[in-house]
């Protein structure tokens, strides 16, 4: 726990509605059970706020979460969500073009965007006496935005050279970031492009985008998560001076899109004129974050693959020597909150072939799939969780993320305090029965990338 | 982009037209002199290409100026309040009977500790014919002690949740465990057995050594991996172990358990070393356990940093274009030598950085991104090592932009030097680098590795407390001066690239040589 006054603590908590913490415990190390205070509000207009008082480091970091990304564009007129990531940097009513990271960089603080499929984040994090400027930074940008064709132009050409740099000039990445996801999700809202296609950017009118901004761009479809050196009540008041103006948006429902069970694998070998080493991508479908077989498949995940004594490194990487890496994660590389996907990078050893180091791979599934795991492999993966829990509320920045996802997907931000519990109640027998429900061959989608000249054909390549 | 291109355009029709009117005007007044001599066309295009070269860099910086202008006269944000005092955890120094320094953070907000033994051992103490031999060392290390196999040390650190590295960098070699408070000692004692007592089994060199040859190949597959080793190979030059070219895979395989035997005896004992200790745990429990699993440590020979070996500055301006046939982009950075972390001008180098690549506002995120569209990002560091530093500025760019935007970048560069930075502007950025520092303080792993910088370099005992106070010091007068001796004399272009279609338009810059992807020369 970090420093802070027990007495302002029990207060937030009882605003948060969290039952049973009464006091802090005298030292941090001593707490057996760390938690952050939260508290909570929603304003008239819809906007929900995340709050997290720390006076640990004179910083703040402001963070909102737009519930729009990629899924709820339409079919040609794609792109859009990732547009906003650069547009909402450009210029509002009150901020003109260039100002908004003019400000911010002058505090010396930070401040970024990305977009996901079901969500587009906003962030800055600055020395704590900025606080107030980047409320009324984000609250103008909320309110309004400069989209003009000359505006929007400009931002177009940044995303066409974004592409180029992160998906046609870096190994590896054109794979994983535009094959992969169309070939793995069925989705047409989860397996079309982030970045969309650059033609149907070219086509938008500057209307289009508008129409887009005053639909998902509003209070009542954000959140908004502040944490570190604040004083909650001053921080409220000042939430409700600059967004509490703001109109309110069209009432919009928010849904997953469904995602078919795949019946047969997906195999496809694609030559990449960059890639240095080769290296074979395999996913599985799976439910969504924080279903039951999602936090067990998650736990296998750790077992399988964090630490250097969990099975895939030890078999792949130290014993056989087929693997130069081995990384397992669920909603990588592209997070979704709806059906998910658990992807595996497996990156070969120096004269590997991709066939060999699939098959060990495969073996070790199929060993965890009839003979289970041990108790002390899911007692390893469950301290690596914690661990993780513990550093996760030690970052500003990182907690005001939790928080914002929490609010916005979860069921609250509030549930993010001892939320690694949710784990102890899975069991080998658990693991066990979700390796044979979904790490399976006719469930799988595999990509293998090796190095090789005869590429087919770069869309919109070198020029 | 749009709009400015236009405009541009325009420029030059202008220009046309008003030489065209003159031309005339010359002829209409005299009319009976004798005809000029005839005019070489060659020069008469290079003439015009410089003419309207020249009014496409004016139109650049009246642009970008214009804009500065309009950023400068903004409002300030609304209630800004006083900056708050940054608390700089006291480090704790104390040392141990064999000469270990044993160093301190205290942080309880967390009950985590970050443990890091740093051992001056790291890639330029290789030799430059075995330059991997430090991070195969360093590399071994976790592969087993005397008397605990990989695999136990592996489940062991595993268990807690925690985890462990072992790396090499240029100087130092960084063994750390970061683990729950409650793990401490285990950490502590899991990391002395690596450090202190290693195996270096005899199976795991062909294992370790492949990995090695992979990374090689992955910093070769990156076009950033690329600029940056080419950029410290021309400013340090080959025969310096900072600018050492990449290593062969022979070389790599031809490393024995001799030779790292031999460089681990010779540079692993307490007196090359600093022990780091920062977190959830108190000085005097983190000196105890420091004594419990260091103690018996060995003492050794002082060890000399290499040194001497660096080239002069360079003389003139050359561009260094590595061929990456299947670019899709151009890669372009200039770099220039700049003096390294404690030595009179680094602080107008932070200062100099913030100006010009600080994030989205910096002068060339302002001009080549927002202004002229040629890129999605740049930016600008300066590196350093024993034997001074590198100022590094650049970014990807459409390869048949690759002209413009080194003119641009190369403008915007210079530009400080030839003009100064107003008042105004330097405490903008200074006030900036002071609200940074805050935001730098914030975890304790940082603050240890700022101790050990400090420590490292022979900096002042006070250098990060007195960071911010020196930073504000800085005058115009003073950045215009470093500004000068930065980039008043030639500079080095590099450019990594599809070579066939970037050396023809990259030689109006300087004579061009070209690498392959092992940055040995070409052709």
């Amino acid at each position: 726990m970090r420093r802070l006054a027990p007495l302002a603590l029990a207060g937030i908590f009882a605003l948060s509605g969290i039952a049973g913490v009464a006091a802090l415990p005298t030292t941090a190390s001593a707490a057996a059970d760390l938690s952050i205070p939260i508290e909570k509000f929603t304003l008239d207009n819809g906007l929900t706020v995340v709050l997290s008082e720390d006076h640990s480091a004179p910083i703040v970091s402001v963070y909102i979460t737009y519930h729009v990304g990629s899924s709820q564009e339409v079919e040609g007129r794609t792109g859009f969500a990732h547009l906003f990531e650069h547009m909402m940097f450009n210029g509002s009513k009150n901020v003109p073009e260039g100002a908004f990271g003019y400000y911010v960089d002058n505090t010396g603080g930070s401040l970024n965007g990305n977009t996901e499929p079901d969500r587009t984040n906003y962030f800055e994090t600055v020395p704590s006496n900025y606080l107030e400027g980047m409320l009324f930074l984000e609250a103008s940008r909320m309110d309004s935005l400069i989209l003009t064709e000359e505006s929007l132009g400009n931002e177009k050409d940044v995303v066409k050279e974004e592409v180029r740099q992160q998906q046609e000039n870096q190994p590896f990445t054109k794979t994983i970031l535009l094959d992969w996801p169309a070939a793995a999700f069925s989705s047409w809202a989860y397996n079309h492009s982030i970045y969309g296609s650059m033609e149907d950017l070219s086509n938008a009118p500057a209307q289009a985008f508008i129409d887009f901004f005053d639909r998902f761009y509003t209070p009542n479809n954000a959140v908004l998560s502040i944490c570190g050196d604040i004083d909650p009540a001053k921080t409220k008041a000042l939430v409700e001076k600059y967004f509490g103006p703001l109109k309110k948006g069209p009432e919009l429902q928010h849904s997953f899109p469904e995602e078919a069970v795949q019946t047969a694998a997906i195999y496809k070998e694609v030559k990449d004129p960059l890639a240095p080493v080769p290296l074979s991508l395999v996913s599985f479908d799976i439910p969504p974050p924080r279903e039951k077989d999602r936090d067990a498949l998650e736990l296998l995940a750790t077992i399988l693959t964090d630490g250097a004594s969990a099975r895939l490194p030890k078999r792949l990487v130290d014993e056989d020597k087929l693997a130069a890496n081995v990384v397992m994660q669920a909603g990588f590389p592209i997070p979704t909150y709806g059906p998910g996907q658990l992807a595996t990078l497996l990156i070969a050893s120096k004269d590997t072939t991709l066939p060999d180091l699939r098959a060990a791979f495969w073996d070790e599934l199929t060993k965890v799939q009839k003979k289970g795991i041990s108790a002390a492999e899911l007692k390893r993966a469950k301290a690596k969780l914690y661990k993780e829990y513990v550093e996760g509320l030690s970052k500003t920045l990182y907690k005001a993320a939790q928080l914002a996802t929490y609010e916005t997907f979860y069921g609250g931000a509030e549930r993010l305090n001892g939320d690694y519990k949710r784990f102890d109640k899975i069991t080998p027998a658990d693991l066990k029965r979700v390796a044979n429900t979904y790490l399976t061959q006719e469930r799988s989608v595999t990509f293998d990338i090796v190095p090789g000249a005869d590429a087919p054909g770069i869309p919109g390549g070198a020029q | 982009m749009n709009g400015h291109r236009s405009h541009r355009a325009r420029g030059r029709t202008l220009l046309t037209l008003l030489s065209a009117g003159l031309m005339v005007a010359s002829l209409a007044c005299k009319p009976s002199e004798p005809a000029a001599p005839p005019v070489d066309p060659a020069a008469e295009a290079a003439a015009k290409a410089k003419a309207d070269k020249e009014a496409a860099a004016k139109d650049r910086a009246d642009k970008a100026a214009a804009k500065r202008a309009e950023l400068a006269a903004l409002p300030p944000l609304p209630g800004v309040e006083a900056p708050k005092a940054v608390d700089f955890p006291k480090p704790i120094v104390s040392t141990l009977d064999n000469g270990l320094e044993v160093i301190v953070l205290e942080d309880h907000e967390m009950p985590v500790v970050d443990i890091s033994l740093v051992v001056k051992a790291g890639n330029i103490y290789a030799p430059a014919e075995h330059s991997k031999l430090a991070a195969l060392t360093a590399n071994l290390l976790e592969e087993g002690t005397k008397k605990l196999k990989k695999k136990e040390l592996d489940e062991k650190i595993d268990a807690t949740g925690g985890s462990k590295y072992a790396s090499a960098g240029d100087e130092l070699v960084y063994i750390g465990a970061d683990v729950l408070a409650r793990d401490a000692d285990l950490g502590m004692k899991l990391l002395a057995a690596e450090a202190t007592e290693p195996a270096f089994p005899e199976d795991s060199f062909e294992k370790i050594k492949r990995l090695m040859i992979q990374e090689v190949a992955s910093e070769k597959s990156s076009p950033f991996g690329l600029a940056l080793r080419m950029g410290e190979h021309v400013i340090f030059g080959e025969k310096s172990p900072y600018g050492r070219a990449f290593p062969t895979d022979d070389e790599i395989t031809a490393l024995t358990r001799d030779q790292v035997v031999a460089f681990y005896e010779k540079h692993y004992h307490p007196g090359n070393a600093m022990l780091v200790i920062a977190g959830d745990i108190t000085a005097d429990k983190a000196a105890s356990l420091a004594k419990k699993h260091f103690g018996k440590w060995k003492a050794g020979e002082p060890i000399v940093a290499p040194s001497g070996d660096k080239q002069g500055a360079p003389t003139k301006t050359v561009v260094h274009l590595v061929d990456r046939e299947a670019s899709a982009q151009a890669t372009i950075a200039i770099v220039v030598p700049a003096p390294k972390i404690g030595e009179a001008g680094y602080l107008d180098g932070k200062i100099l950085q913030a100006l010009l690549g600080g994030g989205l506002s910096g002068r060339l995120n302002q001009v080549l991104r927002e202004q002229l569209g040629l890129t999605y990002g740049v930016g600008a560091f300066n590196s350093y090592g024993y034997e001074g530093g590198m100022f590094f500025a650049g970014g990807n760019t459409k390869t048949k932009s690759a002209t413009e935007f080194t003119e641009a970048l190369l403008e915007l560069l210079k530009e400080p030097a030839d003009k100064g930075i107003a008042g105004d502007e330097l405490g903008r950025i200074q006030s900036k680098l002071s609200g940074q520092f805050a935001l730098e303080v914030e975890g304790v792993g940082v603050m240890a590795r700022k101790t050990i910088t400090q420590r490292t370099y022979g900096l002042a005992p006070d250098f990060w407390e007195r960071y911010r106070v020196d930073i504000e010091a800085a005058t115009p007068e003073q950045i215009k001066t470093s500004s000068q001796a930065l980039w008043g004399g030639p500079v080095q272009i590099i450019a990594v690239g599809n070579a066939s279609k970037l050396k023809e338009p990259l030689s109006a810059f300087g004579e061009v040589h070209v690498y392959d992807l092992s940055l040995k020369p070409k052709g």
